[in-house]
């Protein structure tokens, strides 16, 4: 594997490896709130239990069974409580590894993009080193064909946007 | 998944059940009634605790291996597409051909001299 090869692999492994670390942390999360979501239904269906024995009760209807049927649901629902608490606790744990894994996501995507950018623009130094001996072999060509050919002045100048951006550079590099 | 078919809930009744089951032992030792049925039980408890933590060892390793292969081949399809890119783009950058020198060489310059 080139050097080449092998940074874009490093940077999209890590690409790889935060993705994996965001859908695992996204799972855990998704897990920890299927969790509390069943322990609260599970008090939500308890409390309507409990509330339609008392309305029950209260509108007369009272039977001798009411009494032993609301201490169970009393004890079941003290019995979820902390079952409900360690959920939520858990389902709170579950978000911040979210947060760092979509971070990494982020950071690892950036590098990447970095990686291919700076290999780019490799690329087009070499490129725009190639264009310039083109351009001088072909400007000093044309300068010798005129001084052959001959009348007045050469039709060709650069363009004015390139002559500018060849200006600027050559100021930026001492060569003016 | 039922709550109580979650593995920490089974973990948790088998841990209970060790607990009542030992505190029964403890009482039957100190009673002196027999404790076979007791030390039974217990075995049975432990028993199921090892499978239990066999299993979940078993799926965390199958999990992490899936997840390597998962991110090894992720990863290979992000490299290749940046691959392809960066060859697509270069490709873009292939230049014309050079204008030759033979070409505009002035075989009649000899003419010319003095």
């Amino acid at each position: 594997m080139s050097h080449v090869d092998s940074e874009i692999a490093g940077a999209a492994h890590s690409v790889a490896t935060a993705q994996q670390q965001l859908e695992s942390a996204s799972a855990k999360l998704a897990s920890a709130g299927e969790q509390y979501e069943l322990v609260e239904r599970r008090v939500v269906a308890l409390n309507v239990k409990r509330d339609n024995i008392v309305s029950r009760r209260v509108g007369g209807d009272q039977r001798p069974s009411d009494a032993a049927e609301l201490a169970l649901i009393d004890a079941d629902r003290e019995a979820l409580a902390p079952i409900l608490a360690e959920s939520q606790e858990e389902m709170a744990a579950a978000r911040g590894p979210v947060q760092a894994a979509k971070r990494a996501v982020d950071l690892s995507k950036q590098n990447l993009q970095l990686v291919e950018d700076r290999l780019a623009m490799a690329a087009l130094l070499e490129h725009a080193a190639q264009l310039g001996d083109r351009l001088y072999a072909t400007i000093k060509q044309l300068d010798d064909l005129h001084s052959r050919v001959g009348g007045g002045r050469l039709p060709w100048a650069p363009p004015r946007d390139l002559y500018q951006a060849l200006h600027r550079r050559a100021a930026q590099y001492g060569l003016l | 998944m039922e709550l109580r078919d979650s593995p920490v809930m089974v973990a948790l009744e088998l841990a209970s059940r060790q607990a009542a089951a030992s505190s029964r032992l403890r009482a039957a030792l100190l009673a002196g009634a027999d404790t076979t049925p007791i030390r039974a039980e217990l075995a049975d408890l432990d028993r199921q605790v090892a499978e239990l933590a066999a299993e979940q060892a078993a799926e965390t390793a199958s999990t992490e291996a899936n997840m390597a292969e998962r991110i090894d081949t992720a990863a290979a399809k992000l490299a290749a597409d940046v691959t392809s890119r960066l060859a697509a783009f270069q490709d873009a950058l292939k230049l014309p051909a050079a204008p030759s020198e033979q070409a505009v060489s002035n075989p009649f310059s000899f003419c010319c001299v003095g």
